[in-house]
């Protein structure tokens, strides 16, 4: 037995409510505690439950009070007039302990030693009245509240009583019978198979059993002969009169033969069974509507990730074309001023270039290169950066997920989940995570570069002297040859030999590092500026998940279906 | 009643009016149809008010004795009544035989009788027994619903043992009826005197009335008017008990009323009836203050990011600026008047290179067009807007028709067209102002230069002699003298030296009045890109305050809206 179960669990049910079906789990996930409650309340109890239920006015407590042969139970022409359930059970009922539902209060009351006057009960509590009829003392016999009155908390009541019950008697009267709010409950206690009397009190004297079977069969209800009974209208004293009515008598004889102490083991089998057929079957009910919206959520998180990666794919296209250049040129700054140190003939390479420029700048015509150093580089580049493509993506996402995830029914849980105030990223935020990737970003341009200077193989050393010596060579005689002449026309040092010439033999031997890095660097900062995305797409997905029943409680759930299957 | 019938009629029509301009967020157009048939409805029933028919309906649940009531209201078996339940299915309408049943309860789509008497004192009476509303039969309920629009008086009976039943207050509390027109009959009291001493069934009969008119102040009948009787006694010719109040309620329901008074109630009915249909608008004026909340917010927020939206316009427009202007605008910007001879030949040449290099075909002036990433920029921007107030209109989860009003003030693509045209408009008005500056000062200073090395290469190569014997003698023959000297000296080594250094030195002034050239050409370029920014700028930000001021606009139209809603939520609020 799964008696240890944990009532966690039960708080741990939860769904984003993306099918239709979500409702539904909401009201089982109400009542199948309350089962589950009562099942294990039942559970090696030796007490036969027998509640009265109907509709207000239909004189539930004086049946009550005559089966009882006390009164217990205040009658009355107000309406309704029972405010609390009253259980007429045995001292020695079991009737107390653990009581299963935890929002009724169970107060115990002696009816010998004083000649208590009828209760009415009290609202939410259950009052037991113990007695010491040996007789009875199989039986817990429970006078409800009405089910059709004004009182709504009264429903609730007799809704929770009936789950404990083991045999029903439903009592109507003559006006009543035809209500459809009884009669739904009628209905219902007929599908549920429990053992049912009917009674219809108060019966004018032109009514006969005939007539109510035929209407109540027509309805769709049939009842044996010894279940349904027309008791007439008693004005006065009611109660007592009863008893000594030939259809009571009648009512009561086989009510008390159904209900023998030796046919309870025999009920309670039967009864047990009932139960723990109903317990299983909502419980896979609702493992079944709860895996639907599991696959509902997944299917969400699909669609989710299909928008995100498309806002992705939009927001990298705007800035791959941008950033390359910007990031292309900043490494060659890099890589240039990091090998220049390998390269020997840099510097009388300068001197002649000088040289061979001097007439230029006589005419007026020089141009200069800016030399950055990488910290300006940065900050530029940081400064450059610019918030705006990314916000704009951030609020693009969180526009589409609410005009295309979003359930449309406004109590899906869900649909209030995605417009909580925190789950949308300020721009404080994108902010402050743009930076913090931008920080890292630096710190890692910074690890690379100071792990190229330092740990340069010493065949690469050489190939860059050698390579430098060469290049730089013929550059040199490039320059000397042709230098003059050509770069006499400004223009042409801007477009044809401007890169032949800033461009060293070191860019061409580290072609391969600066190809790297730089792509390398394209990735890091993609992935910083994606990940503002990806946050704000994970705050998302923990939005849906926090709404989905946690797997270890569905495996919970499951494990539940198993032993009672078992039992 | 609270209000006239003219006012009724008033709100009707502007009801009418509210809904048939269109432009309403909350309902569909099916609802919306459905709404205008219905005020029409209302609007007809007003103008039969003085049809002079009074039609009084008697309600309650299964086996309250409704047919009893009827009964002993008629005086005769006309309707049948039953232990059976639940019973009576079709409405039974009782009517003096001259009178004819008006149309439009002779087209009610509910079963009915008609059954007539000869009661002149009631002849403008229509008594109506109605199916339960509390049994299984949903038919019943069905028919009770359709056949309410053709009450004027409505005579709820109950029972005590049904008088707590919710079934009853909930249907009470549904009905659009005026509460005044509401009679209260407890029928089969006589029940609670059965069997019991006087006194205990007097104290039982006052314990029950007061509890049913509790229930019916809390279900919001202020004043209800309950008769407590049995009709049974009145049918089965018992003596009628001093506290049955049959003659009472017979006496009330069947008192002569005049068409004023009928019209009263009518009047009055018809007014909870158009209040109701009025309620519908309070979904429709809690929409709009939603979503007047956010384009508040919005507005705010906007207003609040000026600066933010002026630096963005900045770098976007940096961007074009620095990137494609700045290259451009050297072939604009043709000031090659202002510089003379060889320097001019030197710029013409350079041009001419920079042409063949580029290859580029030569952008005009009128093909100035901000395109590019500036565009892409200054887009997203405007897009960005759309998206927030979109984002912030779909959390308060408001109709889409919101939305789409929003999204077509704030269409990003038109927006862009217009904002483009106007920003083009601008930079080209603005570079066609720019004239070539007279550069007098510069002029002269390469007149006189060129002028000066000139005549060194003259004096040069004339040589001495010449030019001393044309000055000492001038005239034609000196001057010949200096031409034929030129002319023998060109040849010569010396001449051939002169006329070299005459080249490069005409070379050197030449570019470095180029390079003078360029940065007068800089300097203005420069100036001419700032201010064109500004100029810009100050276009973008005016976008911004047209967005403002549209948005602006349309909060004002929700206003106006919400203040016609408001005249007639006033009235409904008047109670």
């Amino acid at each position: 037995m799964p008696d240890n179960h944990s009532p966690l669990a039960w708080a741990n049910i939860r769904c984003p409510g993306l099918t239709p079906a979500a409702k539904h789990i909401q009201r089982i996930v109400q009542e199948l505690p309350r089962r589950w409650a009562v099942y294990a309340y039942k559970h090696g109890r030796e007490l036969l439950w027998v509640v009265l239920v109907g509709g207000t006015g239909t004189g539930k407590s004086t049946i009550f009070n005559a089966i009882c042969g006390q009164g217990l139970s205040a009658t009355g022409v107000e309406r309704p007039k029972t405010l609390g359930p009253i259980v007429c059970a045995h001292r020695q009922a079991p009737v107390q302990d653990d009581f299963p539902f935890e929002s009724v209060a169970v107060r115990s009351h002696s009816a010998e030693g004083e000649i208590s006057s009828p209760r009415p009960g009290a609202p939410g509590d259950l009052l037991i009245i113990e007695h010491s009829r040996e007789d009875l003392a199989h039986l817990a016999i429970v006078d409800t509240p009405d089910l059709d009155s004004l009182e709504v908390r009264n429903r609730a009541i007799v809704e929770d009583l009936y789950l404990l019950a083991d045999a029903v008697v439903f009592v109507t009267s003559q006006e009543k019978y035809a209500d459809e709010v009884p009669f739904q409950f009628l209905q219902r206690i007929r599908l549920d198979g429990k053992i049912c009397f009917v009674l219809l009190n108060k019966a004018e004297k032109v009514l006969r059993w005939e007539d109510l079977n035929a209407s109540l069969v027509e309805q769709g209800v049939s009842m044996a002969r010894d279940f349904l009974w027309v008791l007439p209208y008693i004005p006065a004293n009611p109660s007592e009169q009863l008893r000594r009515q030939e259809e009571f008598k009648g009512f009561l004889a086989v009510f008390l033969a159904q209900l023998a102490r030796e046919t309870m083991p025999q009920v309670l089998a039967l009864e047990r069974q009932r139960r723990t057929r109903a317990l299983r079957e909502q419980l896979g009910e609702l493992i079944e509507l709860l895996e639907h919206e599991h696959g509902e959520a997944r299917a969400w998180l699909g669609r989710l990730e299909a928008l995100h990666k498309s806002v992705c794919d939009k927001l990298l296209d705007q800035q791959r074309k941008h950033f390359d250049q910007e990031s292309r040129d900043y490494l060659q700054a890099e890589v240039r001023a990091l090998f220049s140190k390998y390269d020997v003939l840099r510097k009388p390479r300068r001197f002649v270039f000088k040289i061979l420029l001097s007439p230029l700048k006589l005419l007026g015509l020089q141009t200069q290169g800016r030399q950055e150093s990488r910290r300006d580089v940065l900050l530029r580049i940081r400064k450059k950066l610019n918030l705006e493509p990314i916000m704009a993506a951030v609020e693009k996402l969180n526009r589409s997920v609410l005009e295309n995830l979003s359930p449309s029914d406004p109590n899906a849980p869900l649909y209030r989940t995605l417009r909580q105030s925190g789950i949308k990223l300020s721009d404080e935020e994108i902010r402050a995570r743009v930076w913090d990737e931008q920080e890292k970003l630096a710190v890692w341009l910074e690890d690379t570069f100071n792990q190229l200077a330092q740990g340069i193989p010493k065949s690469k050393e050489w190939g860059i002297y050698s390579t430098s010596v060469l290049w730089g060579a013929l550059i040199l005689s490039f320059e000397t040859a042709i230098g003059g002449g050509i770069t006499f026309l400004e223009a042409a040092l801007d477009s044809v030999l401007a890169p032949f010439v800033t461009k060293g033999a070191v860019e061409l031997f580290a072609y391969q590092e600066l190809h790297k890095i730089a792509r390398q660097l394209a990735k890091r900062y993609q992935e910083g500026v994606l990940s503002v995305l990806h946050e704000q797409r994970d705050r998302y997905v923990e939005g849906i998940q926090s709404l989905t029943t946690p797997k270890g409680t569905m495996d919970e759930l499951e494990a539940l279906r198993h032993s009672l299957a078992a039992a | 009643m609270k209000h006239s019938v003219l006012e009724l009629r008033n709100d009707l029509t502007q009801f009418q009016a509210l809904l048939g301009d269109g432009s309403f967020f909350t309902f569909s157009a099916k609802e919306r149809d459905d709404l205008l048939a219905q005020s029409e409805k209302y609007l007809h029933k007003l103008d039969g008010l003085a049809e002079g028919f009074l039609t009084i309906g008697l309600l309650g649940g299964t086996g309250v004795g409704k047919s009893s009531i009827m009964n002993a209201l008629a005086g005769s078996e006309i309707s049948s009544t039953s232990h059976r339940r639940p019973h009576t299915n079709q409405v039974l309408i009782y009517h003096h035989e001259a009178s004819f049943l008006p149309a439009n309860l002779q087209q009610a789509a509910v079963p009915w009788r008609s059954i007539k008497h000869q009661a002149d004192s009631i002849r403008q009476i229509l008594l109506c027994d109605l199916p339960d509303f509390d049994s299984l039969s949903t038919l019943h309920r069905e028919h009770v619903n359709t056949f309410l629009e053709h009450l004027d008086v409505l005579v709820w009976i109950t029972s005590p043992e049904k008088y707590a039943d919710e079934r009853f207050y909930q249907f009470l509390r549904h009905v659009p009826k005026a509460k005044q027109n509401f009679y209260f009959v407890l029928n089969k009291a006589d029940l609670l005197f059965e069997g019991q001493p006087k006194e205990e069934g007097y104290d039982r009969l006052s314990r029950v009335t007061e509890n049913f008119q509790r229930y019916l102040i809390e279900n919001e009948v202020s004043h209800p008017l309950i008769y407590a009787l049995s009709a049974g006694q009145i049918l089965g010719n018992h003596p009628v008990a001093p506290w049955n109040q049959f003659g009472s309620f017979r006496r009330q329901i069947f008192q002569h009323r005049d068409v004023k008074e009928i019209m009263a109630i009518k009047a009055a009915n018809i007014d909870v009836e158009v209040q109701q249909l009025l309620s519908v608008l309070d979904k429709e004026a809690m929409n709009i203050a939603a979503a007047r909340q956010v384009l508040e917010k919005f507005i705010q927020d906007v207003q609040h990011g000026r600066a933010d939206w002026a630096a963005i316009g900045g770098q976007a427009l940096d961007v074009w600026l620095a990137g494609h202007l700045r290259k451009d605008i050297y072939f604009w910007t043709d000031f090659s008047g202002i510089l003379v001879g060889p320097g001019r030949v030197l710029l013409s040449l350079l041009r001419d290179w920079r042409r063949w290099i580029e290859k580029e075909p030569q952008r005009s002036v009128t093909q100035l067009l901000i395109e590019g990433r500036t565009a892409e920029m200054l887009q997203r921007r405007l897009e960005r807007l759309q998206d927030r107030v979109a984002h912030g209109l779909l959390s308060r989860g408001l109709p889409p028709m919101f939305q789409q009003q929003v999204e077509s003030i704030l269409d990003p693509a038109s927006q862009w067209d217009e904002l483009k045209e106007r920003l083009d408009r601008a930079a080209e008005m603005w570079l066609a102002r720019t004239r070539a500056p007279a550069a007098v000062g510069f002029r002269s200073i390469q007149y006189l230069t060129y002028g000066f090395v000139l005549l060194l290469m003259l004096l040069a190569l004339a040589g001495e002699s010449a030019w001393r014997s044309f000055l000492e003698n001038p005239g034609w023959s000196g001057l010949v003298i200096v031409l034929s000297a030129l002319v023998q000296h060109l040849f010569s080594p010396v001449g051939l030296a002169a006329l070299g250094s005459y080249i490069l030195l005409n070379v050197f002034f030449a570019f470095r009045f180029y390079a003078r050239y360029k940065k007068l050409l800089q300097r203005h370029a420069q100036k001419f890109i700032e201010s064109l920014k500004s100029e810009l700028i100050r276009v973008w930000e005016a976008e911004l305050d047209s967005i403002i001021e549209q948005m602006q606009d349309y909060d004002r139209e929700l206003e106006a809206r919400m203040a016609a809603i408001g005249v007639l939520h006033e009235r409904k609020s008047e109670d």
